[in-house]
């Protein structure tokens, strides 16, 4: 088993049990990552999924490698647990070392179950395993945990490893406040600013009272299949990466005034409009009021998107985050009617220490002042004035939201369990101003322009909902589609260095693993595989969230037609988008209904999942 | 028909973000037999560099030859983020 630790970590933090098991052959027919997490959750759940609460003991939460980790350039670790957001399996991807720290302490991720009685935190150290008190730790941000936490740690390892000179620090992930205090849509963050945002699995890790997972790995990465191939196409890729040089320099912030201007598809004012021309904006004007260093990438990526932002005067001084990415110029910016660089620093900055998902958190922002735009939700409802563009009312509702208190307490559900509450609180329809796809805030990319890449059925069909990263598309089979996003994620790579193309990444992938692995088979076997599997957990969903065929479907307002720009009066037609889901469910093998087929199970090895099928159309009534 | 006849070669085109605001985000395109990727999009002052060239579905070189009934898709690197 080249390529692979060959062991999984076993938690249980009920008992406070650890013990290590083996990486077996069937785990490896979804690879890893997003894959590998989704079969271990069927494996275990399956039979009683829709009784799992995301938010209870019984779910696991999966930290996870894939194959090409450590291995690839850049650096992330996938995070998959029943999402409860979508109530589905959901594969979150972030950029943290935790991943390759772990590979070299010998095990390919972490199966996390049960819950701890008091707060706790998981140190691995090669082969020491510990689950030590955090109750010292709860409460803190990122700053402040980096300052206490991680550096005591890192002070312990300095004196185990005396002779060998200063180890580097081990890496961490960690919650806020959100993820301690359940808020569906917190994340488990990274290094200050990188988080798992999609998937709210924040929640999932502070419902276990784990505070912070930290590893140390000290051995080398496993062994590799074809040395030679492997380093020369590593080089080659390496070369290529070095040449995304809009990315070098200005990361994706070059998108918060050009996705607006160029592709109509921004989130403006709670998607009201996909349309602006504020040149405040402009990443330049982030360059010149915000940037301390232009250049910074994680371990081993040649690519440098990240740019560190640092507010050095003025009201939010303080404040750090990176760039911020263009999500979040969108989501902490134009959806709630903010242009000026401060302001968007200092929210993205905020969004971070609550350990929050910054682009659920500004779709739930940006729906709360819609609402109140529309009298919805008054002042009484929510305390205060909760005007477009007033950053210092959304960071107060932020606080709200993080503490649980008052309208607080109905929004940190999400979009679309908030939706659903005020519905019934105020006696109107406030799904129609909710743009989440399976209980999943749409990422900032529109699809009613058909100038981006997001188009039509890019969410509606999609097994992680609103997810930007895992979007569909027709041809199902092609570059894409679900399935090429569905690689990266359970090959564990970043998107943003998938240049040298997906057919070379498989076949670099080969080299690790000796694998032979093609397109055609990631398609037709190991990927649809993958598709089948989420697709049917997403299907069987509960306890609290059921979805129907009838949810493979956009948000009302991506119907409405957009009111301004150059494609002014553009909406697609819900014919044509029903018609292509129609067309999607054939290509991938679903049945009229969406349910994937029985005959096509069997013949990816999932004979077994029939079991579910079964209990999905017994639901449906079908 | 000879063999030495320049036969006319159809395409659809498929582009992103500035390039589908100025041409359209799909568009049939005529192009001449044993056209290149390169050649087509230089007639539309597209660059290669910065995007996938894929060819129904496979990425392909900026140096391969257009077969009648071909899907080209200019796919950004980057997206999303």
């Amino acid at each position: 088993m080249k390529g692979y630790a060959g062991n999984l970590i076993d938690v249980d933090l009920s008992t406070g049990k650890v013990k290590t098991v083996e990486l077996d052959e069937e785990m490896i027919r979804f690879y890893g990552g997003r894959g590998l997490g989704t079969y271990i959750l069927w494996r275990e759940l399956g039979e009683r999924w829709e009784e799992v609460d995301p938010l209870g003991g019984e779910n696991l939460l999966l930290i996870l490698t894939g194959p090409l980790t450590g291995y690839y350039p850049g650096i992330k670790t996938a995070v998959v647990s029943k999402s409860p957001e979508s109530n589905g399996v959901v594969g979150s991807v972030v950029s943290s070392e935790v991943g390759i720290e772990l590979k070299s302490a010998g095990y390919d991720g972490i199966i996390i179950r049960g819950k701890a009685k008091e707060p706790v935190y998981l140190f691995v150290n090669d082969d020491e395993i510990e689950v030590r008190d955090a109750s010292r730790y709860w409460g803190m941000g990122g700053v402040e945990l980096h300052k206490a936490l991680l550096k005591e740690v890192h002070d312990e390892l300095k004196k185990k490893v005396r002779l060998r000179g200063i180890p580097k620090e081990p890496a961490m992930m960690y919650i806020g406040r959100g993820g301690e205090n359940e808020v569906r849509f917190a994340a488990i963050m990274s290094k200050l600013m990188h988080a798992a945002g999609y998937g709210g699995f924040g929640a999932v890790m502070g419902s276990k009272n784990l505070k912070a997972v930290l590893v140390k790995g000290n051995g080398p990465l496993p062994e590799v299949h074809d040395r030679e191939k492997f380093k020369t196409m590593l080089r080659g890729f390496q070369r290529e990466l070095l040449t995304l040089t809009t990315f070098r320099q200005w990361g994706t912030g070059d998108g918060g005034y050009s996705v607006g201007k160029d592709r109509s598809s921004q989130p403006v004012r709670n998607w009201q409009e996909e349309y602006h021309d504020d040149e405040r904006i402009s990443v330049v004007n982030f360059e010149l009021k915000a940037w301390v260093k232009k250049y910074w990438a994680d371990y081993g990526c040649p690519v440098n998107c990240m740019k560190i932002s640092y507010l050095r005067y003025g009201p939010y001084r303080g404040a750090i985050t990176d760039a911020p990415d263009y999500e979040l110029m969108a989501y902490m910016g134009t959806n709630l009617g903010i242009f000026e660089p401060e302001k968007i620093v200092y929210l993205s900055y905020l969004v971070d220490e609550l350990g929050l998902d910054g682009i659920n958190a500004g779709n739930v922002l940006g729906f709360a002042a819609e609402l109140y735009q529309r009298g919805i939700l008054t002042d009484e409802d929510i305390g205060f004035r909760l005007e477009w563009g007033d950053e210092r009312a959304f960071a107060r509702l932020l606080e709200l939201i993080v503490e649980k208190k008052d309208i607080g307490e109905v929004l940190a559900e999400g979009t679309y369990r908030a939706a659903k509450r005020i519905s019934e609180m105020k006696g109107v329809d406030a799904l129609k101003y909710a743009v989440h796809v399976k209980g999943i805030g749409v990422g900032a990319h529109g699809i009613r322009s058909d100038l981006d890449y997001t188009k039509d059925i890019s969410y509606t069909v999609s097994v992680q909902g609103g997810d930007h990263t895992a979007t569909a598309g027709l041809p199902a089979k092609g570059y894409e589609g679900e399935l090429v996003n569905a690689f990266y994620d359970s090959a564990v790579i970043c998107m943003f260095t998938t240049k040298p193309g997906f057919e070379r990444i498989i076949e670099f992938g080969n080299a690790l693993t000796g694998f032979d692995l093609t397109p055609e088979g990631w398609f037709n076997g190991t990927g649809l595989r993958i598709l089948h599997l989420q697709r049917i957990l997403l299907l069987l969903g509960g306890p609290d969230v059921y979805w129907t065929p009838e949810d493979d479907e956009n948000p009302p307002r991506f119907y409405e037609p957009l009111p301004s720009g150059p494609v002014k009066g553009k909406a697609p037609s819900r014919e044509e988008i029903r018609a292509k889901v129609g067309q999607y469910y054939e290509e991938v093998g679903y049945d009229e209904h969406g349910i994937p087929k029985e005959g096509v199970l069997e013949e990816l090895g999932l004979g077994e999942a029939k079991r579910e099928v079964n209990r999905i159309r017994e639901r449906l009534g079908l | 028909m000879s063999s030495s006849m320049v036969m006319a070669v159809k395409v659809t085109l498929v582009l992103y973000g500035e390039h589908a605001l100025k041409h359209g985000s799909r568009l049939e395109f005529e192009a001449v037999e044993g056209e290149t990727v390169e050649e087509l999009l230089g007639e539309l002052h597209i660059g290669t560099e910065g995007h996938h060239l894929l060819v129904n579905e496979r990425k392909v070189g900026k140096d391969h030859v257009l077969k009648d009934g071909d899907v080209l898709k200019i796919l950004p690197f980057v997206y999303g983020g």
